[in-house]
């Protein structure tokens, strides 16, 4: 059978894109679906391109009985829509993000818009109301929606980094009530009258337990070891999706709430006498989610930074200019992976001298933990290919050949 | 005391262009100069004297709402110029620098004309790793890297003192003919390369603050910093 002919066989089948947060979103409306008896497809860890997702449509045999819950890059949507028309899609954020592979915001945008399109027309669009070109695109799909948000009070402003200012549908600059991270918040534009819509899913509480956990309020209150928010956002995002498929959102926040995080998307790991905190960020929104949760730990904190440049990581590694590292200068920082160089120049002009730089990843790894005491945790913020290469270099160290 | 005028920050800000602003900032508190950071959006007023005017790049969308911002501040800045003001315009403040700019849907928007250039978008994004052969005239020690990506072409146009930044050893530039890339016409400058350019290049940087002093009057050279850091972060675009 064709990739074609496998996608249009999936009954119920979910896409999950977006920015930030597709994996962990993914996971749990996947376990939200499994604890109802389900046994949905779910293409793990990243598998989110056209050869991914393939291969696990292929593996799962007869994949038409069995829905599908797919995480699906951005830039892949449009390759498999037609003929894929997933019954539910769902947004996550829209963020800048490897600029080179993507191109600007407003862009991969228009390549949403033109593949919501395709969309059937019962087709269901759950969107994160709290994110200005996001909320737009689901307004303009002409397709039923799902809003989901914070409804909670917190003053606060968009960062100088934060990519959605202007209205999407008029260009003025967007009013803020609230701002929870980068350009997410309660906003509103005084030049049109286009605001946040109304939430049907929502959190009337959000508390960010460091890095430990948040507490939230889905009609009940839950609480999730996931971090920061970020991870309110992915726990909304699929209790939202959920209730398009018949599970009401006090339980399926139970079950979501109670679903561990996916591998080093804020996941804590014991390595040795070490507890080691794994933060992956791949963008500026990403990093000042990880920075609140990271720097809301007491103490002088031991910070790894790791960057690559891999395909898949996008080759221009000038986003980290866009962080405001500056909030770690007063703890212990190393930097390693392929571009130690590019990290050690950012730290240097954020005044914060590093106590370790290596271009391995295992070098950069085992310097962090040498000059980190066994009573203090190390925090390792890495983008993907450098996760892939740490849980490569924590293999090795377990199993050696 | 060194003014750096920063455009539009919440609307031409892509590409860490933050970075060039830390820069010029950390590499004159390093020699003990004072810095003050004045941001500029669209509608404000612009100080009496600045000695560095930064524009960054912006998505398509933001270069459109900037534009009418930009031409009422154009006297503004045509005089801060003639005062002595040093200008770097980056990406899509690069492309604001030059006369016009036409869109990819045919519209044109207005430049402020500091250089004698002219964008047009291409078919195709330029976009990756680039190392420039700086102008001899500017006495830079050592090639220009950094990273671009972008939909414009520009071409310089017939004004002797618009000249090229340098010649392109790998990537793409203006897109023109000649392989060039970015300008410059006296203390005005533009390029397509981010990474960001200023801490990427320490000595461009350099030439920018030197600049920026020589007008307000200083004769002493600016004292050397130890660069190691910088150098190695600027070798990874030449591998």
């Amino acid at each position: 059978m064709s990739l074609a002919a496998l996608l249009a066989s999936i009954e119920t089948l979910v896409f999950v894109t977006g920015t930030n947060g597709k994996s962990t979103t993914a996971h749990l409306l996947g376990q939200i679906l499994a604890a109802t008896g389900a046994d949905p497809i779910r293409n793990r860890d990243g598998a989110n391109l056209v050869g991914g997702i393939e291969d696990v449509l292929r593996a799962a045999g007869d994949p038409g009985a069995r829905p599908a819950v797919l995480e699906v890059d951005e830039g892949t949507v449009p390759k498999l829509m037609p003929p894929a028309r997933p019954g539910v899609f769902v947004v996550t954020n829209l963020f800048r993000d490897q600029l080179d592979r993507y191109g600007e915001i407003d862009r991969v945008a228009e390549t949403l818009r033109a593949a919501m399109a395709l969309l059937p027309p019962d087709g269901v669009v759950v969107a994160n109301a709290d994110d200005p070109t996001v909320a737009a695109l689901a307004l303009g799909s002409e397709r039923r929606t799902v809003f989901f948000g914070l409804d909670v009070v917190q003053r606060g402003a968009p960062g100088r980094h934060a990519d959605a200012v202007l209205c999407p549908q008029c260009g003025a600059t967007l009013v803020f009530d609230a701002c929870f991270v980068s350009h997410l918040g309660r906003w509103r534009c005084d030049g049109c009258g286009l605001a946040r819509p109304s939430l049907d899913v929502a959190s009337t509480r959000l508390e960010i337990d460091g890095c430990r956990g948040i507490t939230l309020d889905v009609g009940s209150v839950v609480r999730s070891s996931l971090v920061g928010v970020h991870g309110a956002y992915s726990l909304l995002g699929a209790v939202a999706a959920a209730s398009v498929l018949g599970v009401a959102p006090a339980s399926a926040a139970a079950i979501a709430a109670a679903s561990g995080p996916m591998p080093a998307r804020s996941e804590w790991i014991t390595w040795g006498p070490h507890r080691v905190f794994l933060g992956l960020v791949k963008n500026p929104a990403g990093f000042e989610a990880m920075a609140n949760a990271i720097t809301a730990e007491p103490g002088e904190k031991h910070v790894l930074f790791l960057l690559n440049d891999r395909r898949v990581d996008g080759g221009d590694v000038s986003w980290i200019w866009d962080c405001e590292v500056e909030r770690f200068e007063r703890d212990r920082v190393s930097a390693g992976g392929l571009r130690a160089e590019a990290l050690r120049l950012r730290l240097k002009y954020a005044g914060i001298r590093p106590v370790a730089v290596a271009t391995s990843h295992a070098a950069a790894f085992e310097g962090a933990l040498a000059t980190c005491p066994t009573e203090q945790p190390l925090y390792v913020i890495l983008n993907y290919t450098a996760m892939l290469d740490l849980f490569d270099v924590i293999r090795k160290a377990l199993f050696p050949v | 005391m060194i003014t750096l005028l920063w455009m539009y920050p919440r609307h031409l800000n892509t590409y860490g262009d933050g970075g060039n602003l830390l820069a010029l900032r950390m590499r004159c508190r390093w020699r003990g100069i004072d810095t003050v950071l004045w941001p500029v959006d669209p509608g404000d007023r612009l100080p009496r004297r600045a000695d560095v005017v930064f524009i960054g790049g912006g998505q398509d969308r933001s270069q459109t709402v900037v534009a009418p911002a930009l031409q009422q501040h154009r006297d503004g800045l045509e005089a801060l110029v003639d005062d002595g003001a040093v200008v770097l315009g980056v990406c899509a403040g690069y492309q604001f620098l030059g006369h016009r700019i036409v869109q990819s849907d045919g519209s044109v928007l207005d430049g402020l004309g500091l250089l004698d250039v002219v964008t047009a978008a291409g078919a195709e994004r330029c976009t990756g790793k680039i190392v420039v052969d700086p102008h001899p005239a500017l006495e830079l020690p050592a090639t220009l890297v950094g990273f671009e990506n972008h939909g414009g072409r520009t071409r310089l146009g017939g004004d002797p003192e618009t000249r090229p930044l340098g010649r392109v050893v790998r990537g793409h530039g203006n897109g023109d003919d000649e392989g060039t890339e970015g300008a410059f016409r006296g203390d005005v400058f533009g390029t397509y390369l981010h990474g960001p350019v200023l801490p990427t290049n320490p000595g461009f940087c350099d030439l920018l603050i030197r600049r920026a002093l020589n007008a307000r009057g200083a004769t002493t050279d600016l004292e050397p910093l130890p660069d190691g850091v910088e150098h190695d972060a600027a070798a990874a675009y030449r591998t």
